[in-house]
């Protein structure tokens, strides 16, 4: 069978994320594509996601998807601690590096099996102690616990059970880096399959972003709100981070200080499930009940002072 | 009579799967609100939890039964983020029971 080679280039962290999400979407149907790792020097949580996600999706579509120039990749060592080679079946069997403790740094790709184990680990990771209330972590944990869980429920829902997650702590600059990708369906196909009619005309940027709006949900009622997203995406915003989505044929995009901005796909092609990539300020976390309760505020899903629930200690 | 549900001994440290919450509401719930005086729900030992959870499980008690079902509920052993969670929760029903009786007018 006739392969295709993509070639991934020295760097598809930072600015060279977006091309290279661009390349996943362009080789995505082909029927046997050829994963040249290379010249690979830096790869980012969301550019692991999204691979992972490629090739799970390929993988359903019985499309042979194959690594090659791993001998001459200077960080295939790091791949493999990093789970990428084996969940993505190009290596098999015993380990041959050696593992260090992830703890407060980064957490290997993950498959999304249990929302609530992987939130509980991705939490303990990048805050130590935090699930401890009195702990000078738990804002953290709380936060890490909230983002992650809302996006991982999304995701076992859509993409039954095909997700990944990943996280880098950056200890020069306090950045955490989450990273979920699934190759489901995606977000405008499962808008446009519960038939919502306002659907109707838009294109799959317009679409991702209206399902940021608070109340718009696939799922329907009575056990989804539909602010999952709404407002993963705000308190990340408040934690002085930034976001990117990319679901189909759209990507959305929030840097810090910046506008949205919405994109479609180059000639019509298609990221092969959902990314959403994550990045927030370690230090903004500390109260994160006060950022959650604003988030909430602007989205108008608070109301006034009245009907205020009873609690008692 | 008091009825008091446990939310750790159901659901433990940290429950967040919408879905389980939905059902607990309808079978632990719901059922009880019209047989007694009051309804306490107790989240002791919850460490934390998300909005899909809490809205599963209160979002349809408030849109169903509105401002009065305040006075039969209450919550007991929530940390500051849960308090935010069920209080966001409590409202987003509220517009929903304005919402739908305005659509009944």
């Amino acid at each position: 069978m006739h392969s295709s080679m993509l070639e991934i280039p020295e760097y598809i962290n930072g600015e060279g994320l977006i091309p290279f999400l661009e390349s996943l979407a362009e080789y995505a149907e082909k029927p046997c594509v050829e994963i040249n790792f290379s010249r690979l020097k830096r790869i980012s949580p969301a550019s692991m996601a999204s691979i992972a996600a490629f090739v799970a999706k390929r993988r359903k579509k019985r499309l042979e998807t194959l690594a090659i120039g791993t001998e001459n990749c200077k960080i295939i060592n790091y791949l493999r601690r990093m789970n990428l080679m084996r969940l993505c079946e190009w290596e098999m069997g015993e380990e041959s590096f050696i593992r260090h403790d992830p703890a407060g740094s980064f957490l290997p790709l993950e498959p999304i099996h249990e929302v609530e184990v992987i939130s509980n680990r991705i939490a303990a990771c990048i805050a130590p102690g935090g699930d401890e209330y009195a702990h000078m972590n738990a804002g953290l944990y709380d936060a890490a616990f909230y983002l992650i869980s809302e996006i991982a429920n999304n995701v076992k829902q859509h993409s039954y059970g095909e997700g990944y997650v990943t996280l880098q702590m950056a200890k020069k600059n306090g950045f955490v880096k989450v990273a979920i990708a699934d190759g489901g369906c995606g977000i405008p196909t499962s808008l446009i399959d519960a038939g919502l009619k306002w659907t109707a005309g838009l294109s799959d940027e317009d679409i991702i972003e209206q399902a940021l709006v608070a109340r718009v949900t696939s799922k329907g009622a009575p056990n989804n709100e539909g602010v999952g997203l709404t407002l993963t995406s705000q308190i990340v915003q408040l934690m002085g981070g930034s976001w990117l989505i990319a679901s189909k044929g759209g990507r959305v995009l929030r840097l810090q200080n910046s506008d949205l901005v919405k994109k479609a796909f180059a000639c019509g092609n298609c990221f092969p499930g959902t990314l959403v990539a994550l990045t927030f300020k370690r230090s903004e976390a500390s109260d994160f009940d006060q950022k959650l309760h604003k988030a909430k505020e602007i989205n108008n899903l608070l109301q006034s002072v009245h009907n205020r629930a009873i609690f008692r200690p | 009579m008091i009825h008091e549900v446990n939310i750790h001994a159901e659901f433990g440290n940290c429950p967040c799967d919408g879905s389980h919450a939905y059902a607990f509401r309808v079978t632990n719930i719901d059922p009880y609100l019209s047989i007694c005086e009051s309804l306490e729900i107790n989240f002791s030992g919850v460490r934390t939890t998300n909005s899909s959870f809490v809205n599963a499980l209160l979002v349809g008690l408030f849109e169903q039964h509105g401002p009065i079902l305040l006075q039969k509920l209450s919550f007991r052993g929530c940390l500051p983020t849960i308090q935010v969670l069920i209080q966001a929760a409590v409202d987003l029903g509220m517009i929903k029971h304005e919402e739908r009786c305005a659509k009944s007018c």
